[in-house]
């Protein structure tokens, strides 16, 4: 059998959970065991505490730490050492999980140690002085500080002694884990914040599967491209996902040729939340998920977003309402979606973007100039001709 | 699908007897250029030898050619030499050169240098603007020969006339490079040989193979790089012999056949400007033939954008240029040429390149002229 690497959880709002937080702590043991497989993980709820065990070989750290990085409803983790109840067994192991941080960064540190077990014959504080005593006499730079330490070190004395320590702390996204809320369908374009929305999104817990409509040949393939990357780096975060292309063309250029220039950009809008709908529909999602943000352009008014909205039947969730750019940058940064997002391969606007959109529509006026397209039949054509590209794991 | 390539001003492909030459020279050929052992010397005379052959037929002294990796070392080769002077010094620019060269305009004045840049109207430096521009602390004007997105020819030998007499009147001295990389073996050399100080060649553009290229420059310049002492110190790196030798071959015949591909060009391109004249929607930038290369023709569709019309010519298997990229972000950049001569944005949005070889037929020709024809009738009515 093959050696077992530990870590410990850390969950964050889940803790908040009542009567139904076994239902979320399944859901995301569920997701973790998805994003492992083959390295037979295994859970164990221990006193509060969440452990997983995963099969110790090649590339089996790197592995884990991907996935738990980016699963919702984990605030947090680290790699834990077990061994032996025995305080020599014990230093030796803090000595192994510590040392490589501290031999660079000698910081000020604390030992937390806990002793379920009181058999155990040292108490938590005498526990907490021996070991304190091997990390000063190997990293003499290092000093004592049980106040504000920089560091600190958790020994917890169950079935077996558990050793970990924040300077192996790794952030995982918070939230809850994906797919206690259902299905949403994100509506996916190649610039910065339909990303983030879809992250932001599965931080509540909800499932996505991705739309983009495709131009082709006003807007390029490279354009493509870059949603197809942009949903591969987000998969992960969201547990992954099945993107849907529309071929968009002719109903675009049917929105051209039929509407007055000043509506088109909220023309092309109205029909992809319609088509959106469409497939929402089929693919069983319950709410649209768009990266809008309120007054960004045009077409984010609150005169805008009442017209769009209404082409819809379902919610549209709009988790970057009320940000500031830099604030959604900072997020695309952090979730390795911003240096894709900024490749210049953007919609090959000049044709179909009006020189001067309507910034505040009426909206029974824009309904009617929707009707008079008679475009429904391209519509659902459109929704009907996807192309499916699978990025479930 | 059989595909028509109409972009050699990008890059040619390589010639059936170039490709020979190559393979003959690198397998004849095996030791470096400067290793003494008798591989090495037959090596450096054959190099020798081309490089009198080369200046025979360019007619100047062979010290004065130096073999780079392409055009744009070349040219790199003198801004970077005028970069390093002491004193700060001025210099000419036209506002079409190519990247390589206009590139390093920020460089010059981030180290103190100034720069004055020139409009070229209807992608043409005028002998005047280059009169008004020039100071008793000017040293470098750098104008091209031949436009690579126009197909514009300047007219370097006014605009050199105007320059020795500056010289004169001021007793300063102002070395005018010209990129002659779309002019070399395509248009007569009395266009630009005589005039310039230095001029840059490449061999791809001539159904030579890539990654090797030639700097002339009958001025000394300071070398920005030591090294081996190759190139009499100019250029250090081992010389790429086989690429030199199959560069040679497609530069004599292309300026043995000079003045016949000359006209075949020319009469193809006349027929294409002819066939296209059909629509008014395509509008011919390029400037009547006396100023302009036969093998370039740059063109616009205004409703349709550049990149967007190259695609869907690519969908049917013809490969032509775009003059700018559709992207925002890089459109002033892109489009900047045909900005600085003069033409209007909706004309820079669907800028186009068509440029060929002499080897084109009139098959090709009809259709490219046809495919132009129906994809710009068919966009534009799907446009509205």
């Amino acid at each position: 059998m093959a050696a077992r690497q530990l870590y410990l959880i850390r969950l964050g709002e889940i803790c908040l959970k009542g009567e139904n937080r076994s239902f979320f702590e399944k859901k995301l043991r569920t997701n973790i065991t998805y994003k492992l497989k083959g390295l037979h993980p295994a859970f164990r709820i221990q006193k509060g505490r969440f452990f997983l065990e995963v099969d110790d070989i090649e590339g089996s750290e790197a592995r884990t730490e991907a996935a738990l990085s980016t699963t919702s409803g984990l605030v947090a983790f680290s790699k834990t050492l077990k061994t032996e109840k025995d305080i020599e067994a014990i230093k030796e192991a803090v000595i192994a999980l510590t040392g490589p941080y501290f031999s660079k960064n000698p910081q000020s540190f604390k030992v937390n140690a806990r002793r379920s077990d009181k058999s155990f014959p040292l108490s938590s504080y005498e526990i907490s002085c021996e070991t304190g005593g091997i990390i000063l006499d190997t990293f003499p730079q290092c000093r004592v500080d049980v106040h504000t330490p920089e560091i600190s070190i958790y020994i917890e004395i169950r079935d077996k002694a558990y050793i970990y320590s924040s300077s192996n702390m790794i952030k995982g996204p918070g939230g809850l884990p994906v797919g206690i809320a259902g299905k949403g369908l994100l509506l996916l374009s190649g610039g910065i914040d339909s990303p983030v929305a879809g992250y932001r999104m599965a931080t509540r817990g909800l499932r996505q599967d991705a739309i983009y409509f495709h131009t082709y040949p006003y807007t390029s393939d490279e354009a493509l491209q870059k949603v197809k990357d942009l949903a591969r780096i987000i998969a992960p975060y969201l547990s992954g996902l099945t993107l849907y292309v529309v071929p968009f063309t002719k109903a675009q250029l049917h929105i051209n040729a039929n509407s007055d220039n000043s509506e088109h950009t909220l023309l092309m809008r109205y029909c992809m939340v319609k088509i959106a709908n469409m497939v929402a529909d089929t693919v069983h999602a319950k709410t649209l998920v768009t990266g809008e943000s309120l007054s960004q352009v045009a077409s984010q008014t609150l005169e805008s977003i009442t017209f769009t909205d209404s082409a819809s039947a379902i919610p549209v969730l709009r988790p970057l309402i009320g940000l500031d750019k830099e604030d959604i940058i900072t997020t695309a940064r952090e979730i390795g979606t911003f240096e894709t997002s900024i490749l210049p391969f953007e919609d090959c606007c000049t044709v179909f973007s009006p020189k001067h959109p309507k910034v505040r529509p009426d909206k029974q006026a824009m309904t009617d100039s929707y009707e008079s397209l008679k475009i429904e039949g391209l519509l659902e054509e459109a929704a009907k001709g996807c192309e499916v590209i699978d990025l479930r794991f | 699908m059989e595909r028509y390539y109409f972009d050699w001003a990008a890059s040619s492909p390589i010639s059936t007897e170039a490709l020979q030459v190559y393979t003959e020279t690198a397998l004849q050929h095996i030791a470096n250029p400067s290793s003494v052992h008798s591989p090495g010397r037959a090596a450096g005379a054959a190099l020798s030898g081309i490089r009198s052959r080369f200046a025979s037929l360019m007619g100047v002294p062979a010290q004065q050619l130096f073999f780079t990796s392409g055009g744009t070392e070349a040219n790199a080769l003198i801004c970077n030499s005028f970069l390093m002077k002491k004193r700060p010094i001025h210099l000419v620019i036209s506002g079409i050169e190519h990247p390589s060269i206009f590139a390093y305009i920020q460089r010059f004045k981030q180290l103190g240098h100034s720069v004055t840049i020139l409009p070229a109207p209807g992608g043409r430096i005028t002998p005047e603007s280059v009169a008004s521009a020039l100071r008793p602390d000017t040293a470098l004007v750098l104008i091209m020969s031949v436009n690579n997105v126009l197909g514009t020819i300047q007219p370097l030998e006014q605009i050199s006339a105007v320059i020795r007499a500056y010289e004169q009147r001021h007793r300063c001295r102002i070395h005018l490079h010209a990129d002659a990389v779309q002019a070399f073996g395509k248009i007569d050399r009395s266009h630009y040989l005589p005039h310039a100080d230095s001029i840059s060649v490449s061999a791809h553009k001539l159904q030579g193979p890539r990654g090797t290229g030639l700097l002339y420059s009958r001025k000394p310049f300071l070398t920005p790089s030591p090294g081996g002492g190759q190139e009499s110190g100019m250029r250090p790196g081992t010389e790429n012999l086989p690429a030199i030798a199959a560069f040679y071959q497609c530069s004599l015949r292309c300026h043995s056949n000079l003045e016949a591909d000359l006209a075949h060009a020319q009469s193809m391109k006349d027929h294409l400007i002819m066939e296209l004249a059909s629509r008014p929607a395509i509008k011919v930038l390029t400037p009547p033939q006396e100023h302009a290369s036969p093998y370039i023709l740059g063109l616009s569709i205004p409703r349709i954008p550049s990149e967007v019309f190259m695609r869907v010519l690519d969908d049917r298997g013809v490969s032509i240029s775009t003059g700018s990229a559709c992207s925002s972000k890089n459109r002033k950049k892109a489009q900047r040429i045909f900005l600085q001569s003069g033409f209007d944005q909706r004309l820079c949005d669907g800028a186009l390149r068509i440029s060929f070889g002499p080897s084109v037929t009139a098959d090709d020709i009809a259709m490219l002229s046809r495919s132009v024809i129906e994809e710009s009738d068919r966009l534009l009515k799907e446009m509205g």
